[in-house]
């Protein structure tokens, strides 16, 4: 099963997606052992037909429970684009200060080159 | 030996008069025609009759099956009972067994080999995919996405309609989510569309070398610009909507696509433009703009009315006048150095503060007092000073904070700001030299600019105060004037002092102390 790593729901259906390969890959192993001219070996068969019933079977439990909380979600419920619009703005606010401050620092600077200047002299 | 053949032919006939008569020469497929009917096919003639019997026997057979076929097929009377298939021979049998095993095993191989295809093209595709999926999931954590029920693509609507309920969707909030060649996420915007777009398209050749990640934070940044832009527009929208409205205060003196010109108040011209290149001292302005609509959207109903760009223009207008009134504060400030400026937020758009400090040197009594400060305050166009007096010697001795200050409090006008500003220093000064002249107990007369000490005989001698806001070595200046009391028609002394500081005349009103003393 999904280890607690894969919490999000989209590496859940990703997941889902490996096993759906591996599945294929296994039911190909399968047909080319049937397709052994010496016949198939009883054990090989066994051993993948279970692995592809205990993939198929994780496959149903976790869409099942994929589909069931999908159909939880509302779509856009919080919508934030108004305080997107807020956050931006305050960006801009944070820059302009931030460019001030700039500006006052090399005032700053200038002065205190200024007195060394003529301190020298 | 060998003998050559003669030349000679056999005739066929000789008529009469002599002339020979040869046999017709026989072309080529004419002599092999004869050498082919010399041969004896009477052997494999026998053997091909038979096979021609035995066909047209089949064949006589054929037709009478076909036409009890056609018969029980016409016929809803006549139905088969049932049909049974000679039994087959254990050869037969075991031949087919091994060619349906055959066909078994062809099957099997097949299919596994389909599925051995099937599971790595998925793999390829899921790969694919995820890196889309990724970053679409990624994009929804921010941005409204959609899934069309067309094509199966996505769009991102960036359109907000709880808020601007007066404004239509731009064309810009349909946003086409699109698969780049390497199948990854991909957002791309007609080439005018956003008026403040910096940064150019996604492109192939800028895709190689960037990262998944790089290139989803690259698509977040392109949607966050025309987020903006979309608000933008809606600025420029209600600017345009309430300029044309009497009662906003402005008057609207030039328009232009994406422009418009206003005037506000007295003499002030602005701009408000949607192009890309905005000029800096331009930049509060805009965001103040940008946030007051965006406060006001909050605001539902029509009661906005023009109030937006009414206030918009009036703390624009006063934010001008306040950066005049500073610049003359400045100016008398800097060319007197005992004086400080600080600046105090007000929080108010329309509402600037600023105050004076005059720091005076610590003498032995004055431990509470040893500032005196001078309060500008603007409110819109409207210049008030608030200057601080001397303290009261005995709400000092009470130790009490009221009573301590007299205040002085007055209205100018923004030419005479800097007189008043000086005036009012320089009367502090005044007093409080005249309050250190007390604690050493000599009596002064104080008038406004002007300390006056008595001398014996009616002599006095005055420190008086002379204030220019143009004076470039410094703004106030003092005088020492001695005036012969009796005659002072004729006496009247001046002496220029300069620009003193504050200890320098502490000291020089010491050395009046002890003249007079």
């Amino acid at each position: 099963m999904d280890s607690p790593t894969q919490n999000t729901s989209l590496q859940r259906l990703q997941n889902v997606e490996k096993r759906i390969v591996r599945v294929l890959e296994l039911a190909g192993g399968v047909m080319d052992e049937l397709a052994n001219p010496t016949g198939p070996r009883k054990e090989f068969i066994n051993n993948h037909c279970r692995e592809f019933m205990k993939m198929i079977k994780d496959i149903q439990v976790t869409l099942r429970d994929e589909i069931k909380s999908a159909c939880e979600y509302r779509p856009f419920e919080k919508c934030d684009y108004s305080s997107r619009i807020s956050n931006e703005i305050c960006c801009k606010k944070l820059e302009y200060v931030l460019s001030q401050l700039d500006a006052m620092k090399q005032t700053i600077d200038e002065y205190q080159g200024e007195d060394v200047h003529y301190s020298l002299e | 030996i060998s003998l050559d053949k003669l030349p000679v032919r056999a005739l066929d006939a000789i008529e009469e008069n002599g002339v020979e008569r040869y046999p017709h020469e026989l072309s080529y497929d004419e002599k092999r025609v004869s050498l082919i009917r010399r041969i004896d096919f009477a052997w494999a003639l026998w053997q091909w009759q038979s096979m021609v019997e035995n066909l047209q026997l089949a064949h006589q057979e054929l037709s009478v099956i076909i036409d009890l076929i056609n018969t029980v097929e016409a016929n809803d009377a006549v139905t088969v009972a049932g049909m049974t298939r000679p039994k087959p021979l254990p050869n037969e049998v075991l031949s087919d067994l091994a060619v349906s095993a055959a066909t078994k095993l062809q099957c099997y191989r097949h299919l596994g080999k389909y599925f051995k295809q099937s599971a790595k093209a998925l793999e390829q595709q899921i790969a694919r995919e995820a890196r889309f999926y990724g970053a679409l999931i990624r994009l929804q954590q921010n941005w409204k996405v959609k899934r069309q029920r067309s094509n199966e693509g996505f769009t991102i609507d960036l359109f907000d309609n709880s808020l601007y309920d007066s404004a239509r969707p731009s064309s810009l909030s349909v946003i086409h989510i699109e698969h780049d060649s390497a199948g990854m996420l991909a957002i791309n915007l007609p080439s005018n569309s956003c008026h403040s777009l910096h940064f150019g398209f996604l492109g192939d050749s800028q895709k190689e070398s960037m990262s998944d990640d790089e290139s989803v934070k690259e698509t977040h940044l392109l949607l966050r610009e025309v987020h903006q832009s979309i608000f933008n527009d809606q600025v420029f929208d209600m600017v345009n909507r309430e300029a044309f409205n009497q009662s906003a205060g402005v008057n609207v003196t030039g328009i232009r696509e994406n422009y418009l010109q206003l005037s506000i108040g007295q003499g002030t011209s602005l701009f408000i433009s949607l192009v890309p290149s905005s000029k800096p001292n331009r930049i509060s302005c805009e965001i103040y703009l940008q946030q007051i609509v965006h406060e006001h959207a909050f605001i539902k109903g029509k009661d906005r009315g023009s109030g937006l760009l009414g206030h918009f223009s009036l703390s624009l207008a006063h934010r001008i006048f306040s950066n005049r009134v500073l610049m003359k504060l400045e100016n008398v400030v800097c060319r007197v150095p005992y004086l400080h400026l600080m600046t105090h937020p007000t929080w108010h758009s329309r509402t600037s503060s600023w105050t004076i400090f005059m720091k005076v040197p610590q003498s032995i009594l004055h431990v509470e007092k040893s500032q005196f400060r001078t309060k500008v305050v603007v409110n819109d166009d409207r210049i008030n000073v608030e200057g601080e007096g001397a303290p009261n010697v005995v709400g000092l001795f009470k130790r009490s904070s009221e009573d301590i200050c007299s205040v002085n409090k007055y209205d100018c006008d923004l030419a005479d700001l800097p007189v008043i500003i000086l005036q009012q220093v320089a009367s502090q000064v005044i007093r409080w030299l005249h309050e250190e002249a007390l604690m050493v107990g000599i009596k002064t007369n104080r008038d406004f600019l002007c300390l006056t000490f008595e001398l014996e005989q009616g002599e006095t001698v005055s420190l008086v105060a002379h204030v220019d806001p143009e004076d470039i070595q410094g703004c106030i200046s003092w005088w020492l004037v001695m005036e012969d009391g009796e005659d002072w028609k004729l006496q009247m002394d001046r002496k220029f002092l300069g620009h003193l500081s504050l200890d320098v005349l502490y000291s020089t009103l010491m050395d009046l102390v002890s003249l007079c003393g």
